[in-house]
């Protein structure tokens, strides 16, 4: 699935934000509600993400990003709500089988496989990314690594690895979690270089959850604000940075 | 890093490490399996030897389930009642040869193995209950009186038709191959691979794509074939038993702690830790076997509290000392051996 895709879909700098094209929606949430026992940690959560697009998901500490993004990959049901890929609704299925149907992800805390190698790391995903190995961990800044175990790596290249494990399994959608989170100043660069050759490059469409405003509008201006489980703003980024609501959950945290 | 400078010394020095360790995995198979095979020329007494053989085989089994897995098989015992009455069945009822039962014996636990394929959904301490449990019913079942056609119930399997001290002290020894043959398999295959992945990690294996369920299936499977053909040979061997003899708890628990003992997630480890304990219960253990059980709750203990890789991480741990660490050698714990 992901071979046969253009290696150069149109990126988010290139498409005005909002624009969605019908027939061109990769990612649909619909309604999606999350309960952890009494506590509402997503209610009626809906966003869409267009084919080649980049959006950004930001919120204060608990605000529900990272179940976002596991309900999305499978980690965790919706209790009520949907998800479609391409129109098909995939909530439900289990992580393994959304890793094969082109949906992937990093982990906030990065989740390598410490006693392998890094090379090991990505012969235990399934392949279908029409990247080598080598080439992918050249993406990701991992060249030269490859027989280095994984518990051995710095907290910034294990995201680095996790990001490569996701790319091995060539989704066509990618979920990252506060990539930026405990980066250098340049290690941040480095990464929104590469988050943007991905989806120049490789066509992926990103949903980018990050704290860090200023490493986000290096990828996106197009921005989805959660705050307490529900979504308070959708637009561009400048425009959420002035929007009253959205000052007061960041300024009251 | 030691390591990338190694693997970009070039196309020499992988194929030697390629070839040093085929000789390794060749060596652990054939070591054992020619040692037990000589056995007989030392000490006559084949019952003792079949019995550790099958040890060796069990520990082997808990060390691809446990080593590979992280689930600690309480009901491990089930596999091994369910090879023994295979065999019985194979030879009363279907006129098989005794080769042909043992095989049969190992077939029959890998049903039961399929049957409870849905416990390895369960979380470890919840999978060691109900696995626990799983044996306790199978064996009421067999031992059932309404199934005395089957398996004769309660009173007993006669196996004496098909006696041969000779022919299932050979078996036996191709048995132990066999088990030997799996681990190293096992360890230099993907499923192996896949298998410490989510060992490691089961959402980031989950998230990789990996059918956690499926690969867990087939360490499952495996570890049932063995404890099967090990109680089949088993029952062979003794010839004639009762259900409480091949379902007996007793059997899981000195499995695992043969494998703890020397070491899970190694491939000789098991051997050593059976061999080595089977000698000293049978030196002590066997006339006050309550005695011996506590002994062995308590090297439990030790070895979940001190050294959690068994014997096998003393020896890695006298050798990384020695300065000798290099590739993959015989004796390389999968991982930690908490139980999840
Ligand atoms: N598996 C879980 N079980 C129970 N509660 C959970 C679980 N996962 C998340 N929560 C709760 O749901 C809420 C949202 O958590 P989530 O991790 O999605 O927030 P977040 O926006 O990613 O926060 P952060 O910026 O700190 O990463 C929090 O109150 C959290 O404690
Ligand atoms: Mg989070």
């Amino acid at each position: 699935m992901f071979a046969e895709q253009a290696p150069s879909a149109p990126s988010a700098e290139t498409r005005p934000p909002g624009e969605a094209g019908p027939g061109n929606e990769l990612l649909v949430v619909d309604g999606v509600t999350k309960l952890f026992g009494p506590l509402r940690a997503l209610d009626e959560v809906s966003l869409r993400v267009n084919s080649g697009e980049v959006l950004g998901l930001v919120g204060p500490n608990g605000s529900g990003k990272t179940t976002v993004i596991n309900v999305i990959s499978g980690l965790l049901e919706p209790t009520s709500g949907e998800v479609r890929l391409n129109g098909q609704r995939v909530s439900g299925l289990a992580p393994h089988r959304l890793a094969r149907k082109g949906i992937n992800r990093t982990f906030q805390i990065p989740k390598p496989f410490p006693e392998l190698t890094v090379s090991e790391n990505l012969k235990v995903a399934v392949h279908a990314s029409r990247l080598a190995d080598a080439e992918i961990l050249e993406l990701v800044g991992l060249g030269g690594g490859a027989e280095r175990l994984a518990s051995e790596l710095t907290a910034s290249d294990q995201k680095r690895l996790d990001l490569a494990r996701a790319l091995v399994t060539g989704p066509r959608l990618l979920l990252v979690d506060e990539l930026g989170a405990g980066l250098s100043k340049s290690e941040l660069d480095e990464l929104a270089v590469i988050l943007r050759r991905l989806v120049a490059e490789l066509g992926i469409t990103l949903l980018v959850v990050e704290h860090l405003l200023g490493f986000l509008e290096q990828v996106t201006d197009k921005v989805t604000v959660l705050n307490a489980g529900a979504i308070i703003f959708s637009g561009v980024l400048s425009e959420a940075l002035a929007d009253p609501t959205v000052i007061k959950v960041f300024i009251g945290e | 890093m030691p390591n990338v400078a190694a693997g970009a010394s070039g196309q020499r020095a992988t194929s030697a490490q390629i070839w040093r360790r085929r000789a390794i995995d060749l060596a652990s198979v054939l070591v054992p399996t020619v040692l037990f095979a000589l056995a007989r020329t030392v000490d006559s007494n084949l019952l003792l030897l079949v019995s550790i053989m099958v040890y060796v085989v069990l520990a082997q089994g808990v060390n691809v389930i446990y080593g590979f897995t992280g689930y600690l098989p309480f009901g491990y015992v089930g596999f091994f009642g369910a090879g023994a009455y295979g065999a019985y069945v194979a030879v009363a009822h279907l006129g098989a040869n005794a080769v042909e039962a043992t095989a049969l014996g190992g077939v029959a636990a890998v049903l039961v193995g399929v049957v409870l394929i849905p416990l390895l959904r369960l979380r470890g301490a919840y999978f060691a209950i109900a696995s626990l449990a799983a044996a306790l019913a199978l064996s009421s079942i067999v031992s059932n009186p309404a199934v005395t056609s089957v398996t004769n119930g309660p009173y007993g399997a006669d196996l004496t038709r098909v006696f041969s001290s000779g022919g299932s002290y050979w078996t036996a020894v191709v048995i132990v191959a066999l088990a030997m043959v799996s681990v190293v398999a096992l360890r230099r295959s993907r499923l192996g691979l896949l298998l410490r992945a989510v060992r490691a990690d089961q959402v980031s294996a989950s998230c990789a794509g990996v059918n956690v369920v499926a690969a867990r299936t087939g360490a499952w499977l495996l570890s049932a074939l063995l404890a099967g053909l090990a109680g089949a040979v088993y029952a062979w061997s003794i010839s004639v038993f009762y259900p409480t003899a091949v379902f007996d708890t007793t059997i899981s628990l000195f499995a695992i702690v043969f494998a703890l003992f020397g070491g899970v997630g190694t491939v000789l480890g098991p051997v050593v830790g059976a061999v080595v304990l089977y000698y000293v219960y049978n030196a002590i253990g066997v006339n006050d076997p309550q005695y011996f059980q506590l002994i062995f709750g308590v090297v439990i203990v030790i070895i979940a509290l001190f050294l959690p890789g068994g014997l096998a991480a003393l020896a890695l741990g006298a050798r990384r000392r020695l300065g000798a660490r290099r590739g993959l050698g015989g004796a390389q714990p999968v991982g930690g051996s908490d139980v999840r």
